[in-house]
């Protein structure tokens, strides 16, 4: 089969009805009234199609123009024979941004085609299809046409506004210098230069969720959802709660031309959960905003410190969520003490101070500068403010993590150890500098203590962006090999389906890549209910979406061109096309005129 | 097509002038009707002797042979010949093949003109009619001695269909004027005019160009009494067929107008009538030298 270089060349067919027409406007240049019309149509009796085709079929010069413009077509197409020995990759790359689940058939489609294109042009081809998710292995790698047609079914556009370069540029390396490469997207602003791409997008008046948070107030538990609308035009939705089964009254809304109008309300009593959902548009990721109302892990806290040092981190502690600050006594997860300095701390997760010093001591005021090592605790805090008399005399020991310096001495430090069981020792005098005032040791010290909670064992509920890391407690994970399942219901009310977590998974835990509920079970016993929530407006913009072919790259037609050969024949059509323009004027032999 | 009113005048002195010369064949065979001059077919009060039969009550007593009376004792009556005037049918087709061409509309008028004018100097009642497919008309005799019965008559045009029931009158001198050209068989027609007995002649008007094709090469045939449209390439070998079965078609014509008696004669369009009328239907009997 040849394959043709230029496609515009079949305009020329259009050649066809025009000789038609010329040829039906000679044939109605002459009329005649009879009076014996019924001895022609004994004589000729067939239907007037077939006395019509009896002019065709006689007609020398009409066929040898239609056999002129069927060679100049041929030619002007220049077709080229595929080489034998020729192979090709076929490379597309599926834009995995959520945003194309409004076009996801199209974007099929669109796909089938290029596919069906690049048929063909070389003796083998391989076929590859990628999606832009870096996390997602290939959907189809090999040389079956149909079994890569079949692949794209399984393509399901989840993620946020991501990099697609390394995607792309695993396809140009998969490619070669022998094939062609496709980005199949719905937005010219997500094209590198020089990438040859199809996009099927175009603009859709989508209003949507961008944004919520569930807070706890004096009265209970409220919620607060940001809408936006996406377009240039005022827009009106309404939007409801759904709970249970139950739906509250619909409520309007009307936004002005991009708008974002914040919508609030409370759970209702008892309600662990809800929906919020905005009535749907042609983009229905971002209309339903399942909610979960909030359930932290529990961690004890014993403060054995006295005095006013005693009284801050009493209160420090009970302003987090889930701590409950038990007595000295007890075994509590997180103790808070005072440490000598040549004392062995016991293991566990604490915070540290030194010994106080006696009041009579000499004091001097450090004035070195205070520096943050790169750690997520300190990170973006401002320690400026902190006065003192500077590092105090515990030693640290072996592995353990600096976090603050001051000259050359370290304050804080980090004593390594699992998540749930780690120290953080604070080697300063408390009490005889600004450290309770400062706000970057408050918000240090209440980081560590989330940091403790999140790390141990239990039950927790929270809300999540949909494809977010879910922390898992590595106690959890170690006892829980090959038990852990996840299981996830859709917001769109889609079937619930269960899954059991693979050793890949559990690497690194992540909500649904959807908005829906979803449980995280360790056999019988659940460690996480979350609520996976559509996370990034931006995918939500479909104002710049649109619909173009880029068309194929030089490269892929220079490969193109190697793997094929131009028709051998081209100068003998070239000749017989002119022999043929000249015989169908040529006169028509005994009726000594020009054919018709 | 109508022809000027200058043509129609033209042919209808056409038809007198060939009514001086000729005559409808009213001495070809024994009549029937009212009293006239023309030999009846029945027991009349002419000179002319016919028979003789036994005298029968309420005989008219003239007529008894008085001399065979006497040689015999019986009474003889003795028979002579009625003379009569036959009565004379015309029915002209006005249909579109007759009106689509002056010739043809002129030879119709000239040949209508003829054969009253004939009647008339004949002393034969005429009866006149006008057809188009099913369409009957009468015509009034004096607007056809007028000129103007043209416009007495109202026929819209037909789709070209053979003529349907005609008003011949039984023993009358019948005459259809039609050029023939329309499809189906003739044995309808011809039945007609022959029952009831009489004399039926067909004077048929042909046009010299209808016996050869249409065109040459690929035209569009318009009927030119149903409208009907049809584009054809006309090759040669069409154009034989078609004369072919043109000539077949009056072949049939005249086949079957042969086995029911009835004269046909085809009357060219071309030329004066009375030349015309000089040919094919003066040796066929249809018209008579007027003595």
């Amino acid at each position: 089969m040849p394959v043709f270089s230029n496609l515009a060349g079949f305009w020329a067919l259009l050649g066809l009805p025009l000789l038609v027409a010329v040829h039906c406007l000679q044939q109605r240049s002459r009329s005649e009234v009879v009076s014996t019309l019924f001895l022609l149509e004994a004589l000729a009796p067939e239907s007037r199609g077939g006395r019509t085709w009896d002019w065709w079929r006689t007609s020398r010069a009409f066929w040898l123009q239609v056999l002129a413009v069927l060679l100049a077509t041929w030619v002007l197409t220049g077709p080229r024979w595929v080489r034998g020995e020729s192979a090709q990759t076929v490379v597309l790359v599926l834009d995995s941004a959520v945003s194309l689940t409004a076009f996801r058939d199209d974007a099929v489609k669109a796909a089938e085609a290029k596919i069906a294109a690049s048929a063909g042009r070389a003796a083998r081809t391989e076929w590859v299809l990628l999606t832009s998710d870096p996390r997602q292995p290939p959907l189809y790698r090999g040389p079956e046409r149909t079994a890569a047609l079949a692949a794209l079914e399984a393509w399901r556009p989840r993620l946020g506004t991501h990099d697609y370069e390394p995607a792309l540029r695993l396809a140009r390396s998969l490619v070669g210098a022998a094939g062609e490469t496709w980005f199949i997207t719905d937005s010219l602003v997500k094209v590198p230069p020089d990438q040859a791409a199809v996009s099927v997008g175009r603009p859709i008046a989508n209003v949507g969720f961008a944004g919520a948070t569930v807070v706890k107030d004096g009265e209970g538990w409220g919620w607060k959802v940001l809408v936006k609308n996406h377009t240039d035009a005022p827009q009106r939705r309404e939007w409801w709660f759904e709970q249970a089964g139950a739906r509250s009254a619909a409520q309007p809304v009307i936004l002005d031309a991009g708008a974002l109008v914040e919508l609030g309300g409370r759970f209702p009593d008892g309600a662990a959960e809800g929906m919020l959902v905005l009535e749907p548009d042609a983009f229905t990721a971002d209309d339903r905003l399942p909610m979960m109302r909030p359930r932290p892990k529990e961690l004890t806290a014993g403060i054995a410190l006295e005095g006013e040092d005693g009284r801050f981190f009493q209160k420090l502690l009970a302003g987090v969520d889930g701590v409950r600050v038990v007595g000295t006594g007890t075994s509590a997860a997180l103790r808070v003490a005072r440490l000598g300095a040549d004392e062995t701390p016991a293991p566990g997760a604490a915070i540290l101070l030194p010994r106080s010093v006696p009041e009579t001591a000499e004091r001097r005021l450090q004035t070195a500068p205070v520096v943050a090592e790169r750690n997520a605790l300190v990170a973006d805090l401002n320690w400026q403010g902190l006065l003192g008399p500077g590092a105090a005399g515990l030693r640290r020991g072996p592995g353990d993590e600096p976090l603050l310096w001051q000259a050359d001495a370290p304050l804080v430090w980090l004593r390594p150890g699992e998540t749930a069981a780690r120290q953080l020792v604070l080697n300063f005098d408390w009490a005889a500098g600004n450290a309770s005032r400062l706000p970057a040791t408050v918000l240090l010290l209440r980081r560590f203590v989330e940091t403790v909670r999140a790390g141990q064992p239990g039950f927790y509920a929270d809300n999540f962006d949909a494809g977010a890391c879910v922390p898992l407690a590595a106690r959890d994970l170690a006892e829980a090999a090959g038990k852990i399942t996840i299981t996830f219901t859709p917001a769109d009310g889609g079937e619930e389906t269960t899954r059991v977590a693979s050793p890949a998974d559990l690497a690194v835990l992540r909500a649904p890549g959807e908005a829906g509920f979803f449980t995280v079970n360790r056999g019988e016993t659940g460690l996480v209910r979350g609520a996976a929530q559509f996370a990034d407006a931006r995918q939500g913009d479909f104002r710049r979406a649109e619909t173009f072919d880029s068309g194929r790259g030089p490269e892929a037609r220079a490969a193109w061109e190697r793997a094929t050969r131009p028709d051998p024949l081209t100068s003998v059509w070239l000749v017989l096309l002119g022999g043929l323009l000249l015989a169908s004027w040529w006169p028509a032999g005994k009726q000594g005129g020009r054919a018709p | 097509m109508t022809a000027a009113p200058a043509e129609i005048l033209d042919a209808r002195r056409a038809g007198l002038v060939a009514a001086q010369r000729y005559r409808l064949p009213f001495g070809r065979q024994n009549w029937r009707g009212q009293p006239g001059g023309w030999q009846g077919a029945g027991i009349g009060s002419s000179i002319d002797f016919q028979d003789h039969r036994a005298y029968a009550p309420g005989d008219d007593p003239r007529y008894i042979h008085w001399s065979a009376y006497a040689r015999t004792g019986q009474l003889t009556m003795k028979l002579y010949r009625a003379e009569v005037s036959p009565m004379v049918d015309v029915i002209a087709d006005v249909s579109g093949s007759m009106t689509f061409t002056s010739a043809k509309v002129s030879r119709l008028e000239s040949l209508l003109a003829f054969c009253v004018e004939s009647a008339d100097r004949s002393g034969a009642p005429v009866r006149v009619h006008a057809v188009n497919g099913r369409q009957v008309k009468m015509v009034p005799v004096e607007a056809v001695r007028a000129g103007d019965w043209r416009g007495r008559i109202a026929v819209t045009p037909g789709p070209g269909a053979a003529p349907g029931a005609l008003p011949w009158r039984a023993g009358a001198m019948k005459i259809f004027i039609s050029d023939l050209l329309y499809p189906g068989d003739p044995s309808g027609v011809l039945a007609a005019m022959a029952a009831g007995g009489g004399l039926s002649m067909v004077l048929a008007p042909a046009l010299a160009s209808e016996a050869a094709a249409p065109a040459r090469g690929n035209v569009e045939l318009v009927d030119c009494e149903s409208g009907l449209k049809r584009r054809q390439r006309i090759d040669a070998a069409l154009a034989e067929r078609y004369r072919e079965a043109y000539a077949r078609h009056f072949a049939l014509w005249i086949e079957a107008a042969r086995r029911r008696g009835v004269a046909v004669a085809r009357l060219a369009c071309e030329g004066a009538l009375v030349d015309v009328l000089g040919g094919e239907a003066r040796t066929s009997g249809m018209v008579e030298v007027n003595t």
